[in-house]
């Protein structure tokens, strides 16, 4: 859908078909974390460059999407994990992250509210977090706004080239024509890759999060783990969303992703490890959804090889967080032929041994 | 030992399990495929539409030929206010019971505007009245239970305000005298309330309720055939506090978590789990009993819980072919009252108390009109409206405002409120304090710290851990 705004921006008429209803799966239920410290070197320049997008996303889209810099901490609990944080943060400083080491005393001074058991941890101001669930809407709306026409409960189930362009049948029957066709299926992206030769696997993750009954601030900014194992934050309505990845049930095919009960727990007990007070509040729910990956993280960006007028951009780690500067990538590449920022190494076909 | 065993190859110790009713050795850490065919099983399942058999052929989860029922232990986890734990158990009776259907109308969320079932606790649990002049309004046979313990409890009772008329009850006498007895409770509520000089107002329901701190007064109005009341010509009482009943839903978290197959019936109160005539749902081992399956009352569900007992021990290897039929017949009896109950309070038009600037979700303050616009929006799609507008995402999640949020984007989007999907149901089951998770009994402490075991993804941030994965996808298919 940023795609599809990106191009509607600048003029093109954007058709989006949509396998059930935009926004409702990863992107309505993930955490809405958008940090800079939990991703990979690699990503780090996209990384900036997109939460300077997030700062002006409100504008953009005319709406409050819950967008808070508050900075965040990246906290190391034993001797393994500070030497893992002092050598990423070093090498994430190198390249332009501003991050503040706290050992000790300035723990306590600066994030009175993570418990002793953190043995170090980093500081940076570019960390922060919107709510996806008010960005959903307002992105759709904007699109619409904007012309792009979005046709829901529409599965592709076949494509063909046919002259320059494709021709795309859905589940409904239905048949589209288009002169260029963009994938962004997101963890469903391998089955229409595949449709256009190329093999981009993806593997398939169940994500689970948890969140509490509302308090009063008593944290701020959003709170990873070295070892990318944890997200915390309390966001504006006073409630803690408690994440990091750990695996729910389900697969791909059941199309039922389910709260895995002793990883759940363990989620739950290592989120009260790292700020004690947590033990105080009450978890209301739990829920989960897919998350799909490439084979190193780094997304499927670029024009699908051997096609002339079809791109990809699917399934990057911090697919949240990186999705404004991923489509404005997408969105140059289709139409001016090149972007500023890195691409190549993000090709579609590179696992694909034709 | 199988003469299909590779020599030399090590296998786990043993674990005896039972095959359709046979004794077969498994090795730890073999799938179950493989012990079936080390025992010369090769038949997993039959087909259902030509019967016929089918075996183990992929081997890596694609093809499902091999797929069994496996029977275990269910495993539930608990939390009381000061313990926690988890439970193995054969057999699960779910005895979940209900709670009052909420029914939003302008000013129901006053203070001193209480529930059929929050009066009845405050009376009987704490020994405390909800005020001096008090008035009852809503449907069904539990107003004449709080009406009647009101007045024992020397409350003014101002009027009892029923929704349904009298001409439906009247033609259910025939089933009502399956239980005289029930019956006869009815005519001692009714009598106690003559006595007290109450007055009985059928077919009439609440406008609103005004006040500024808490409830001063209320006003009702004749209810109409479509359901609603009519603004014009109302009736206004004083009062202190309300207490309002549109009947009871069935608490069916635990059976929706469970994914139990599930049935509507209105005369049941709603969506309750399907059963067989021994009480056993459609999952094998699970059974249900009493108000959680269907609005019965305290008389069905004792009787309920017997005769699922009886199944869980006949399940088990007791003989109590004497006593289930005792039991079953009064269960029969018993439920021809029930439904002729529910029939003669029936409102075939449903209930439309509200107006468009009406709470619907207590909250996340989400009003009618919200509810309905989001209705609009996103089509009819249940989820999209929930995410869009918060209702049910609070502390009660959706319990207190599910049924009436379905109904109002069911109306806005000129479908039946039952064909929409409700959101999914996860753990916990209620709120559960965070502090009660960190017991031991619930589990192994074991941490990610000294345990790489467990299954979390691979920390992202780490570029050395990245290595190529190769994933059933992958394989699936080659070009070129």
């Amino acid at each position: 859908m940023m795609t599809a705004l990106y191009l509607a921006e600048r003029g093109t008429d954007v058709l989006v078909l949509d396998k059930g209803t935009p926004m409702s799966e990863a992107s309505g239920v993930n955490a809405g974390s958008l940090a800079a410290q939990n991703k990979m070197l690699t990503m780090m320049p996209h990384t900036l460059a997109a939460l300077k997008l997030w700062e002006g996303m409100a504008g953009r889209l005319g709406t409050d999407v819950g967008f808070v810099r508050a900075g965040g901490l990246r906290v190391a609990m034993n001797d393994a994990e500070t030497a893992m944080l002092e050598r990423s943060s070093n090498e994430q400083s190198k390249i332009g992250v501003p991050i503040e080491w706290l050992e000790g005393e300035a723990i306590a001074r600066v994030a009175p509210f993570l418990g002793e058991q953190v043995r170090a941890a980093t500081h940076s101001s570019v960390d922060c977090f919107a709510n996806p669930l008010l960005f959903a809407p307002a992105l759709m709306r904007k699109a619409l706004a904007k012309g792009v026409r979005v046709v829901s409960h529409s599965p592709v189930t076949t494509v063909e080239q046919v002259g320059d362009g494709f021709s795309v049948e859905t589940g409904t029957g239905q048949v589209y024509r288009c002169g260029r066709l963009v994938v962004a299926a997101g963890a469903w992206s391998s089955r229409i890759a595949r449709m256009l030769g190329i093999d981009a696997p993806v593997k398939i993750d169940v994500n689970m999060l948890g969140v509490t009954t509302p308090s009063a601030a008593f944290m701020s900014g959003v709170v990873t783990h070295v070892r990318g194992i944890l997200t915390l934050k309390q966001v504006a309505n006073g409630t803690l969303l408690i994440g990091g990845g750990w695996l729910g049930t389900g697969t791909l095919a059941d199309g039922q992703t389910g709260i895995d009960y002793e990883s759940s727990l363990h989620n739950v007990r290592l989120a009260v490890k790292v700020i004690p007070d947590i033990a105080q509040r009450t978890l209301v729910r739990q829920w989960s959804g897919y998350e799909g990956a490439t084979p190193d993280s780094c997304p499927y960006l670029g024009i699908v090889p051997g096609r002339k007028n079809a791109w990809m951009l699917a399934c990057a780690r911090g697919g949240w967080t990186l999705s404004p500067i991923l489509s404005k990538m997408l969105g140059e590449l289709i139409l001016d032929g090149d972007c500023a920022l890195p691409y190549r190494h993000f090709s579609p076909g590179r696992f694909s041994h034709v | 030992m199988s003469d299909l065993q590779i020599d030399g190859v090590i296998r786990g110790r043993v674990i005896p399990i039972v095959l359709d009713g046979q004794p077969v050795d498994a090795h730890e850490g073999e799938s179950i495929a493989s012990a079936m065919w080390r025992s010369g099983v090769r038949t997993c399942r039959i087909t259902r539409k030509t019967a016929q058999p089918r075996g183990y052929y992929c081997g890596m989860g694609v093809c499902f030929e091999c797929v069994v029922h496996v029977e275990g232990d269910r495993e539930f986890a608990w939390s009381a206010a000061q313990r926690t734990g988890r439970i193995r158990a054969k057999c699960v009776v779910l005895a979940t019971g209900a709670h009052d259907r909420p029914a939003p109308f302008p000013g129901w969320t006053l203070p001193g505007v209480i529930s059929a079932g929050g009066c009845l606790n405050l009376i009987k649990g704490q020994g405390l009245v909800p005020g001096r002049r008090v008035a009852v309004v809503g449907n069904g046979p539990l107003l004449l239970v709080v009406a009647y313990s009101l007045l024992k409890a020397g409350v003014k009772v101002v009027a009892v305000v029923e929704a349904a008329g009298t001409s439906a009850m009247v033609s259910q006498a025939p089933g009502l005298l399956a239980s005289p007895s029930l019956l006869g409770l009815g005519v001692k509520y009714r009598a106690q309330m003559l006595r007290a000089g109450t007055p009985f107002i059928t077919r009439h329901a609440i406008v609103h309720a005004t006040g500024t701190e808490r409830v001063e007064s209320i006003k009702l109005a004749r209810l109409g055939d479509d359901g609603r009341v009519a603004v014009n010509g109302p009736v206004t009482y004083e009062v202190d506090a309300l207490v309002v009943g549109y009947g009871l839903t069935p608490s069916i978290e635990f059976a929706r978590m469970m994914g139990l197959q599930m049935l509507h019936d209105p005369l049941l109160g709603g969506w309750v789990p399907e059963r067989a005539g021994d009480l056993q749902t459609s999952v094998d081992g699970v059974y249900g009993a009493g108000d959680g399956c269907g609005i019965g009352g305290v008389e069905l569900a004792t009787l309920e819980g017997h005769r699922a007992a009886l199944s869980v021990a006949a399940r088990l290897g007791f003989n109590a072919a004497a006593q289930t039929s005792v039991a079953s017949r009064r269960l029969k009896r018993l439920n021809k009252f029930r439904f002729a109950l529910s029939s003669g309070y029936q409102l075939p038009e449903g209930l439309h108390l509200t107006t468009p600037e009406t709470i619907v979700c207590r909250c996340e303050n989400v009003s009618e009109a919200t509810v309905a616009a989001a209705a609009k929006e996103f089509h009819g799609n249940f989820g999209s409206v929930k995410l869009a507008t918060r209702l049910s995402m609070g502390s009660c999640q959706g319990r207190n405002c599910l049924s009436t949020c379905a109904a109002i984007v069911a109306m806005e989007c000129g479908v039946p409120s039952i064909a929409l999907t409700p959101p999914r149901m996860r753990s916990p089951a209620r709120p559960i304090p965070i502090a009660n998770l960190l017991n031991e009994a619930l589990g192994p402490a074991r941490e990610p710290d000294v345990d790489d075991s467990l299954p979390i993804k691979g920390a992202v941030t780490d570029i050395e851990r990245l290595q190529p994965f190769s994933t059933g996808i992958h394989s699936a298919s080659k070009t070129g």
